[in-house]
């Protein structure tokens, strides 16, 4: 793939995979399961791109986690918190509004 | 114990600076690649381990990427990085030059100790002192950036124009002409009295300021420096570009350190009382000082001139 693209569906995807990951953890999972999880769903995800972003989200506050140790090899459940709720509704309104914007944009550039 | 997962982790952890949880990351990353390995390639095996590693990524790039908006300088301080360094090398610059010229030590705490040295000490002094300025600087802004406070630093303006350009005015053909008219007028002087430089107005008899010998080898050495500024402002006029200004001032430099070194001793005439081998010596140091700050002038010209938006 052309690298200008790839910057740019790296970049676009980044907010997505945000907003998809607070979606997601309404239900615990831990990231290989989640990684299967988006696979089923149609979304590929890079591991090495998956686990920072957890990170950074559990740093807001946004998401927390819990080790199992229960099953063998130990394994790093996340669920969303309240805090990220809050934020997952206001990122899901603004992401239905630009899709909203988006598609009446293209109405009108298809008519002239 | 799988001995390509653990190097591996290890070379992670070498890159990775966090302030606290490398080890929880690590251990996150080691239970997915031996999850992955297990049920994707049919077990824990060296083989197996090694193709998951071989996607997961090289670990300098995983570790850049938890350390993502923890820059070490803000990309903000860019252009002050470069100012400031140009800045405080000038001064750095100055006092070496004043330094060599007095033959004495200069400590301005905390930041110069220039040793008493010669010039041969001091082409070696310079770039390292750049390099250490450029350093002290980088430190001040890395501080500034790990604060993490929304400090706007003091920004020294010079007037050098827009981005990707030189900022130099347009040559004028009347300032090449009086260049030319004054070199053609120095030639003529030196050709007919063997010197430019003169003790008395009388025009009939001009006395000379040096001693024969100084005369000519000095007259020559300036003219020379002169003939270097008429051809970069000739230059000028097809490609203004402050390239042609730092090569310049890199010749002149090149003539007054010839001239600082000068294997002739002048014998100056003394004028009304004064001490002109004590102005002389300043006049020159006057000429490197000046020459100095236009190349590094010409140096933060030529780092516009590249810039990009």
């Amino acid at each position: 793939m052309d690298p200008e693209l790839s910057s740019f569906e790296t970049e676009m995807n980044r907010g997505f995979l945000q907003v998809l990951v607070l979606v997601a953890l309404e239900q615990e999972m831990y990231g290989y399961g989640m990684i299967k999880h988006f696979e089923l769903m149609g979304y590929a995800v890079e591991e090495n791109t998956l686990y920072p972003l957890l990170r950074r989200l559990e740093k807001n506050g946004w998401i927390a986690s819990v080790w199992n140790v229960s099953e063998g090899r130990p394994k790093k459940f996340y669920r969303i918190t309240e805090k990220g709720k809050a934020v997952r509704e206001q990122a899901l309104r603004t992401w239905t509004g630009q899709n909203e914007m988006l598609n009446r944009m293209k109405e009108v550039h298809r008519d002239a | 114990m799988h001995e390509s997962l653990e190097k591996y982790l290890k070379e992670i952890s070498h890159y990775l600076a966090v302030k606290q949880g490398a080890d929880e990351i690590l251990a996150e990353i080691r239970s997915h690649i031996l999850e992955k390995a297990e049920r994707e390639s049919g077990g824990v095996t060296e083989a197996s381990l090694q193709k998951v590693i071989g996607a997961y990524g090289r670990p300098q790039d995983i570790a850049a990427k938890y350390m993502e908006g923890h820059e070490i300088i803000s990309p903000t301080f860019k252009k002050h990085l470069f100012r400031y360094t140009a800045m405080l090398f000038a001064l750095h610059f100055i006092l070496t030059v004043v330094a060599v010229y007095f033959r004495a030590s200069i400590i301005a705490i905390p930041f110069f100790f220039i040793p008493k040295m010669g010039i041969a000490a001091a082409c070696i002094y310079v770039p390292m002192a750049f390099v250490y300025d450029f350093g002290i600087v980088a430190l001040i802004l890395y501080f500034v950036t790990q604060r993490r406070k929304d400090i706007r630093l003091p920004w020294f303006g010079i007037s050098l124009g827009r981005r990707g350009e030189s900022g130099l005015k347009r040559p004028k053909r009347t300032v090449l002409v009086m260049l030319i008219a004054m070199f053609a007028a120095l030639v003529y002087f030196l050709a007919k009295y063997h010197t430019i430089f003169f003790c008395s107005t009388n025009f009939h008899a001009p006395e000379s300021l040096l001693n024969p010998a100084a005369s000519m080898f000095f007259s020559i050495m300036f003219l020379g420096a002169l003939a270097c500024s008429i051809i970069a402002y000739w230059i000028r006029f097809m490609f203004n570009s402050a390239w042609v200004t730092l090569v310049e001032n890199i010749l002149i430099l090149l003539i007054l350190w010839v001239i600082w070194n000068s294997p002739i001793k002048p014998e100056f005439r003394s004028v009304a009382g004064f001490d002109m081998q004590f102005a002389g010596g300043l006049f020159v140091l006057l000429l490197i000082v000046v020459t100095a700050m236009r190349f590094l002038r010409s140096l933060v010209r030529i780092t516009r001139e590249m810039s990009v938006a």
